[in-house]
Order: C-alpha cells, then sequence, then structure tokens
C-alpha cells in the first residue's frame, strides 16, 4: 500500500483538530505496530545524525576530491559574521549555508541522511534546524514537522517519483524542498492546510527542473541547488502561513510532475548526457575524473 | 520497511555521496565478507561500466573496502577505510574490469584469495543502495540479500532438495524461496535457499551433513541493523 494523496490525511487532521505532524505520528504507530516512543525515538536518531551533519558541513574547509565542491557553506558563515551589510537576512543566509553543508558533507563522505536521497539532504535539515532555532521549538516540535514532511514526499513518491533517474531534480530537490516547507509550517505552530499548501507553493517552482550532474557526481548544480531551494522552502511556508493559496492544489501538482518528468528527455534525467553536464567545463571535469581514475586503477597513479 | 512509513523518505542514514555508488558498493563489500566468514587478508576489487569511471569521485573505493571490513553503511569509518584496512592487515587491488554487456553498469567483481576457503563474487549495485549478486564461485544466481540467504552446491541427487528443506524446517524456519539448478557439467546443482531468520550455526552443520553436499555458505541479511525499522 502506498499513500498517494494528502486529502485523508488533511481531513482527519481538521475532524480531530490535530496537526499534520500529530496525524503522521499516529499513522506511524499504527503501521509499525509499535509504541509512540518507538516511532519518536526512531526519528530522534534520523534527527541527531541531521543535526551532526549541518554542524560538520559548515566546517568543511578542503575540496571534494574532484575540486567542485567544498568550503562554500564556510564562507558563507564567515560572511555573516563580518559587519558588513547584507541583502539578505541572518536566518536566509544561515539556511543556504546549512543546506549547502550537508551537501559538502555528503561529497566528502560524510554521513548523511537521505531526504528524500543524499543529492537532496540538505534542504529539510537545515530549513527544520534555522526555523526552529529561530522560533526557539523544542525537539518535540521539530521531530513533529519531520513527521509532517514525510507525507509530502511519501505522496510524491506514490503519485510520481521521488529520483532524479526517472522524473528529474523537481523530483529531488523540487520534493525535499516541497517536505521542508511543510515542516517549516508545523513547527510555526500552522494547521495541516497550511503546511500542505507551503508544499504546493515550492513544488510548483521546481517543476521540469533538470537533473544534469557534472561527471556524474552528486555537486554541480546539486549543492548550491539544495541552497537556494531551502530558502524557497522557507519563504514558501511563510506565504502560506500569510494566508497565499496555491490556485492548483497539491495533489495536483505532484500529477503535474508526474506528467513533465515522463515528458523530460532522458539526457536531463541524471544521465548526465545534457545540461551542466555536457558543457565544455562541465566535459572538461568529466574527462579529468575518468582519466586520473582509470590510470590509478591500472596502477600507474599513487591511491 | 513497508511503503507508507515515514522512514523511507527520511532515510536511510548513509555515508555519501551516492546510495548507488557509496552504500550500494558498501553492501557488496560486505557481502563478500559475509560469504568468506573470517577477516580477509587479501583482495581483488575490480570495477565494471560506471564504477570504472566515476568510483573516485564516489568514493567506491572506500566504500567497498569498508564492506569488506564489515561496516554497515552508516559507519563514519568508511571514509578513513584505507587507514583501517591497515589495522587489520587486509590488502586490497584494486582493478578496472570490462564483463561484458550482460553485466548491469553499476557492477563490481570481488575475490578473496585464500587458500582453503576463496570466495568471488559479481554483483550489481540498482539503485537506492540495494544491490543485487549475479555470480558466486562462479555460479550465476540471483541474490537480493534483502533475506537471510543460503547457498548450497551438491550432487544432483533425486530427493536432495526434500532433504534440504527437510532439515531447514527442523529448525522452525520459513522457507521464503528456493531455487535450484543443474550444473550439468559438474553434475551438481546449485540451490539458493531465502529464509526468514537468521538460523543457529547448528543448521550449516545439519545441512553439511546432508549426502552429496560440497558447499554450505550462508549469507545474513545484508541491511542487518542499517533500517530504523
Ligand atoms: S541534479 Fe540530479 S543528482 Fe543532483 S540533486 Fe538534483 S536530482 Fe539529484
Amino acid at each position: 500500500m502506498t499513500i498517494d494523496s494528502v486529502l485523508p490525511f488533511l481531513k482527519k487532521a481538521k475532524d480531530e483538530n490535530k496537526s499534520l505532524g500529530e496525524i503522521m505520528i499516529e499513522h506511524e504507530v499504527e503501521i509499525q505496530g509499535v509504541s509512540r516512543k518507538e516511532i519518536l525515538n526512531g526519528m530522534k536518531k534520523i534527527w541527531s545524525y541531521m543535526v551532526n551533519s549541518i554542524k560538520q558541513g559548515v566546517k568543511i574547509t578542503k575540496e571534494s576530491p574532484s575540486g567542485m565542491s567544498g568550503g562554500n557553506a564556510n564562507k558563507l558563515m564567515t560572511y555573516l559574521s563580518k559587519k558588513t551589510k547584507k541583502l539578505s537576512s541572518a536566518s536566509v543566509l544561515k539556511i543556504a549555508a546549512r543546506a549547502i553543508g550537508i551537501g559538502e558533507f555528503n561529497s566528502s563522505m560524510g554521513v548523511i541522511v537521505a531526504a528524500p536521497t543524499a543529492g537532496s539532504a540538505g534542504v529539510v535539515p537545515a530549513v527544520v534546524y534555522t526555523v526552529a532555532e529561530k522560533l526557539n521549538a523544542s525537539e518535540e516540535m521539530i521531530i513533529k514537522g519531520l513527521f509532517a514532511s514525510s507525507l509530502i514526499g511519501l505522496v510524491c513518491d506514490a503519485r510520481a517519483s521521488t529520483s532524479g533517474s526517472e522524473h528529474g531534480c523537481q523530483a529531488e530537490i523540487g520534493v525535499s524542498a516541497a517536505m521542508a516547507a511543510a515542516a517549516a509550517v508545523e513547527i510555526a505552530g500552522g494547521t495541516a492546510e497550511q503546511a500542505v499548501n507551503a508544499a504546493a507553493l515550492v513544488l510548483k517552482n521546481t517543476l521540469g527542473l533538470a537533473c544534469d550532474p557534472v561527471a556524474g557526481l552528486v555537486e554541480v548544480p546539486c549543492i548550491k541547488r539544495n541552497g537556494l531551494l531551502a530558502v524557497s522552502a522557507t519563504v514558501a511556508a511563510d506565504m502560506s502561513l500569510a494566508g497565499v493559496q496555491s490556485v492548483i492544489p497539491f495533489d495536483d501538482v505532484v500529477t503535474a510532475m508526474d506528467e513533465i518528468g515522463r515528458m523530460m528527455p532522458c539526457e536531463i534525467k541524471e544521465t548526465s548526457e545534457g545540461g551542466l553536464a555536457t558543457t565544455k567545463t562541465g566535459l572538461g571535469y568529466k574527462l579529468w575524473l575518468k582519466r586520473s581514475g582509470e590510470r590509478q586503477l591500472e596502477g600507474e597513479d599513487e591511491l | 520497511m513497508t511503503d507508507e512509513s515515514a522512514f523511507r523518505i527520511l532515510g536511510p542514514i548513509m555515508t555519501g555521496p551516492s546510495s548507488s555508488h557509496t552504500a550500494g558498493a558498501v553492501r557488496i563489500g560486505r557481502a563478500a565478507r559475509l560469504l568468506f566468514g573470517a577477516d580477509p587478508q587479501k583482495v581483488f576489487v575490480y570495477f565494471h561500466g560506471s564504477f570504472a569511471e566515476t568510483w573516485r569521485g564516489h568514493g567506491s573505493d572506500k566504500a567497498v573496502i569498508g564492506g569488506l571490513l564489515g561496516f554497515k553503511t552508516f559507519d563514519k569509518r568508511i571514509k578513513e577505510a584505507y587507514k583501517y584496512a591497515k589495522k587489520a592487515k587486509m590488502d586490497v587491488i584494486l582493478k578496472k574490469i570490462d564483463l561484458g554487456h550482460n553485466y548491469h553498469p553499476n557492477s563490481i567483481k570481488i575475490e578473496i584469495i585464500d587458500e582453503k576457503n576463496p570466495v568471488n563474487l559479481i554483483a550489481e549495485s540498482v539503485g537506492g543502495g540495494d544491490i543485487v549478486i549475479r555470480e558466486v564461485l562462479g555460479y550465476k544466481i540471483e541474490i537480493t540479500g534483502k533475506n537471510v540467504t543460503i547457498i548450497l552446491r551438491h550432487q544432483d541427487l533425486m530427493g536432495t532438495l526434500s532433504k534440504i528443506t527437510h532439515v531447514i524446517s527442523q529448525f522452525e524456519i520459513n522457507i521464503l524461496s528456493l531455487q535450484s539448478k543443474d550444473l550439468p557439467r559438474e553434475g551438481d546443482a546449485l540451490t539458493t535457499v531465502e529464509i526468514s531468520l537468521s538460523p543457529p550455526a547448528e543448521l550449516k552443520t545439519s545441512l553439511d551433513n546432508i549426502e552429496g553436499m560440497k558447499m554450505v555458505r550462508i549469507l545474513p541479511r545484508l541491511t542487518e541493523g542499517e533500517e530504523i525499522f
């Protein structure tokens, strides 16, 4: 059985006057057949790994083995600590830095939580962490936020896909942004309707997004995209809390994502045969990596 | 894990950067270790297809070595696998291989060198960290490692299969699937049995005692301890 619509959960939340996160916790207890405490502990474990990836990511100053990433989260945090005037607010820049940091931690073989995938792992933790920090939210609220986000991911997975190779990056970072928006609304005390609406707002904005990673590595464009879409997700949460409605409801947006995903050519679905991956610069990185890797396997270069 | 679980979307906890090229590679390495059943001393690892091209950026080398050392996909030590391999006195040689078009582009071949009990396998990383073992000791098979799998090579005698199922059921273990095929040249058969529980050590002995049994290998569930529920 899969969950292919948000509607039964929205109805339940409304009828019982509960938040989306609460409804999802009750659902998890039911399907796993274990105690509420065990379920919450499971998510606390997930959260502890997410927090660790945030803390490690912003500290990275070394380049990844490909030379394409590393150190940018740290640059943003340093910029933030300076007294100069910034164009964006401090929390916006922290969200971007933390999401990018997780992406950098991931490409340096750090331990991360796929959310929904490794390439999109930065968005949900960065938004949840920063929003919770700003609102002084308890761990309990954070856990509820994560559970609220899971419904969004599950529906995207059942109705469309959460894989770049099937539906492009709309299905990875697009979905993670939608999940993060719902989590942010939950943590801010919004209703289930508002959480799902926020997810619809930001997901619409990622439809058609190509997956064209340079040299087949989860670095370019993935890492910085985590940062920029994490910011979008947070703004979408604010928009929803302000009463801005998505004209197209969430389920329909996911149907559109599925349709667009099917129409997208396979060159921009993780094959690295188009887009950024086949630009002159992109191909240059690919060739360099392939050559140096092969030389090492043949024992010509030190490992 | 059920399709409806939140932990399918938030998870797994894994060493980056890639579920197929890193997490999958860890499991392939661990599968080889588990089939060998001891600490490997000398290992050849062959990268085929996209592994040969992108292993460096994905850290697939450290991932396989971590697996050979018995690490799980979320183990921090994977990043420093070379250091731990040295400590464990495990010698790993990486090579490139072309297995041909019949193999998935994300395939790895592993040979564990040992006088008494050498192991070799070919496995594919099929996405999301899932793997399929395609060949063990030169025999074509199909094992996902999602359940405990028993691999048996025995003489192709009448009634051997029913003896096998009888022995397993004596341990009150459920059989989930059973596949058997002839190896005509040797006059043997290769049988793989997926079971629901980790068996007690005596199961191996009892299977070994079946007439005409030549090899018994038990591969534990590869995702053991890697999932929240
Ligand atoms: S561009 Fe492709 S590989 Fe990168 S995060 Fe998006 S879907 Fe994943």
